[in-house]
């Protein structure tokens, strides 16, 4: 068979392109995880099915509405609210009880995946870009959707905003005092179940808004949450856990190594991701940047 | 009377005494369906397959009524096996039917070894299955065959080059490799080979990367095909589409990626659109039995016609449902399905037709249409896969 490398120099600018726009959506998904789980430690599996009803959402009210800025809304808005709910009605009576809540998101999974097959039918639905970031543009000579460029402005954008909300707030001062101390901040009068159902909702908003973002490259289907599950545990163990920085690097790393990957390392391609994550469980545990040990 | 007249006259009340309890004794059929998990868009339409075919029959072969004992093998090799103990210990089924998955089908198959209980597949497996012992019965034939005869028919249609892409585990590399030697074999040149990883997100890299070729032949594990197939079109690549596999884009996902998928050709073992006297009373009677409007999904037909070859070895033993018997009856069946004539060649690989599609809009509706068959054809494909 034809060798890759050969063609592979060319091909580097459009790689690295593909790679980067990856990179994006992993950060998105990681983003909320990472939040919840610096904030809470909660390791909430259900994130890939908020993931999952984002685009679910989305899409439902974009072709029912005719307007993907509404369909986007209902992503971010209707995941956040169901987020809300699983944290208040739910995870809030496991606090530090790390194994049921990994046993109650996990069912919570299951759950969610089997209504969405009940509601949606077992078929995966794939979004449309709007028509305004459609068609092409091209990198190096080869041509690239104009949406996959409007996604990496995107993440960077987010990831702008998401720190300076960590660092130059009073509420992002407050989630990281409860990060490093929180008996500290509940002594300083902090009222602390409000900030985590606070930061529980934001976090579920994003992956929300990433699975609609993803809609026209990914798409979604009932079982999709087991898609994304591995992906943004590995990129926050990698990136570190607690601070926007360490997601966005995570995801950075992880988005490169599964892209190059792909092209250059077919025969590793599988677990290119899993071998980046056992390198750093060994090397570093907190992950290039982070906060806890 | 003397006492062998006496005799005679015991025995053959006795006898007329057990017919009817006999008679009472329902033939069970076993069947694992993926109601859940990965695989789960294939358990509804197949368990409407079964059931269809029981309903032709009246639910009843030989005096003997038939019952289907379906199981969900959640489309998990574990839980399949487990289920087909129950089948086989508890409820005592005489045939099995199923799984989909075609790890599970091969775990399945293994385990059904020890008792002899005749299985049947329903659905493509790897040629290894025919090793795990003489009770196993492949009527649609191996992966690779599918893959072959979509090679066959591109290179018939006079393209020279093909790029080939696939799902890098058993199921994939068979279908690809199937392409790849009858292209080759025909004359034609893989210019290029990708093996993508299950659950891959992002075809971006892939589809970049592709080189200029007369076509893209494609199996990726669902949902893969959708998200492939629209990044594909989205990074504006022309090259013709060969899916060798028609299932990897079934209706409802031809629809969802629109007018784009017209002229995708692909290959499957039936059309719904065949317009053969026997599928349209086929598709009638679904449409009454399914509501009006209701379109059988390609997995009605993996299953519709194992059964009919069930019901029918039943029929040909008149109902006599001891292992030996089966088997020999299910070797010499042949029965007439909407998806053409089945019968088993001489080692338990079905012979069939095998259909060529192509991607065609139908008013408001993308459908597939029948391009051409090829006959009857083994199951087994000339290099021997």
């Amino acid at each position: 068979m034809p060798d890759a490398k050969a063609a592979s120099m060319e091909l580097l600018p459009i790689q690295l392109a593909n790679g980067i726009a990856y990179a994006m959506i992993l950060f998105l998904i990681a983003s909320g995880f990472s939040l919840i789980f610096g904030t809470m430690g909660i390791l909430n599996l259900a994130h890939g099915s908020f993931y999952m009803f984002g685009v679910y959402f989305g899409l439902s009210m974009a072709s029912w509405s005719g307007s993907w800025v509404l369909g986007l809304l209902t992503a971010g808005i209707g995941v956040a609210v169901v987020g809300l709910a699983l944290e208040r009605l739910l995870l809030r009576r496991l606090y530090r009880q790390e194994n049921e809540q990994v046993l109650l998101t996990l069912g919570i999974v299951y759950i969610c995946a089997n209504l969405a097959l009940w509601i949606w039918g077992p078929d995966p639905f794939m979004g449309e870009a709007p028509a305004v970031l459609s068609g092409l543009t091209s990198i190096g000579g080869v041509r690239i959707p104009v949406y996959r460029l409007f996604i990496i402005v995107l993440g960077i954008g987010v990831f702008a905003g998401l720190w300076w909300l960590q660092d130059k707030t009073r509420a992002g001062a407050i989630i990281r005092a409860g990060m490093d101390d929180k008996q500290m901040t509940l002594a300083l009068g902090v009222n602390y179940g409000r900030v985590c159902s606070a930061v529980f909702t934001l976090g579920a908003a994003l992956v929300g808004l990433a699975g609609f973002l993803a809609g026209p490259i990914s798409g979604t289907h009932p079982e999709m949450a087991w898609d994304i599950l591995p992906l943004a545990l590995i990129v926050v163990v990698v990136g570190g856990v607690g601070s926007v920085q360490g997601a966005f690097l995570g995801a950075i790393v992880i988005g490169l190594i599964e892209t190059f990957g792909k092209i250059y390392f077919p025969a590793l391609a599988q677990y290119a991701i899993y071998i980046a994550l056992v390198v750093m469980l060994i090397v570093k545990p907190s992950g290039f940047l982070g906060r806890r040990a | 009377m003397n006492v062998h007249r006496m005799l005679l006259a015991i025995s053959l009340v006795c006898s007329l005494l057990a017919l009817p309890v006999l008679a009472a004794d329902p033939i069970r059929i076993g069947v694992l369906l993926p109601m859940t998990g990965a695989t789960a868009s294939g358990g509804p339409p197949m368990r409407q397959g079964v059931e269809m075919a029981l309903d032709a029959v009246g639910g009843k072969v030989a005096g003997r009524e038939i019952q289907l004992m379906v199981e969900d093998d959640a489309s998990d090799p574990v839980v399949a096996v487990d289920k087909a103990r129950k089948l086989v210990e508890q409820n005592k089924v005489d045939v099995v039917v199923g799984p989909l998955m075609s790890n599970a089908a091969a775990a399945v198959a293994s385990y059904l070894k020890s008792s002899g209980t005749p299985w049947l597949a329903v659905f493509d497996n790897s040629i290894d299955i025919m090793k795990v012992g003489s009770h196993v019965f492949q009527y649609t034939g191996t992966l690779y065959n599918m893959g072959y005869y979509a090679g066959t028919y591109a290179a018939e249609k006079g393209h020279k080059t093909a790029n080939v892409i696939g799902s890098d585990y058993v199921a994939g590399n068979d279908y690809t490799d199937g392409f790849i030697d009858a292209f080759q074999a025909k004359g034609g040149k893989i210019v290029q080979r990708q093996r993508a990883p299950i659950g891959t997100m992002d075809f971006g890299p892939y589809i970049t990367a592709m080189k200029k070729a007369d076509l893209v032949a494609f199996w990726l594990l669902p949902p893969a095909p959708a998200r492939f197939v629209k990044q594909y079109f989205d990074f504006g690549l022309t090259m013709p589409l060969v899916a060798i596999s028609a299932s990897n884009l079934e209706e409802p996902t031809l629809k969802d990626l629109g007018d784009r998928t017209a002229g995708i050709i692909g290959v499957a073992h039936w059309a719904q659109n065949d317009d053969t006297k026997i599928n349209k009373d086929f598709m009638a009677a679904y449409e009454k039995k399914y509501g009006a409007g209701s379109r059988p999904r390609l997995h009605v037909m993996y299953s519709y016609p194992v059964m009919q070859i069930v019901l029918e070895a039943i029929k040909q033993t008149r109902g006599d449902t001891r292992r030996d018997r089966l088997k020999q009856a299910l070797q010499k069946v042949k029965v007439q399905t909407p998806m053409g004539y089945v019968s088993f060649g001489s080692e338990r690989i079905g012979i069939t037709d095998m259909y060529l599609l192509n991607v065609v809009k139908k008013g408001d509706f993308l459908t597939w249409d029948v391009a051409r068959k090829y006959p009857q054809v083994s199951g087994k494909a000339p290099t021997g896969r």
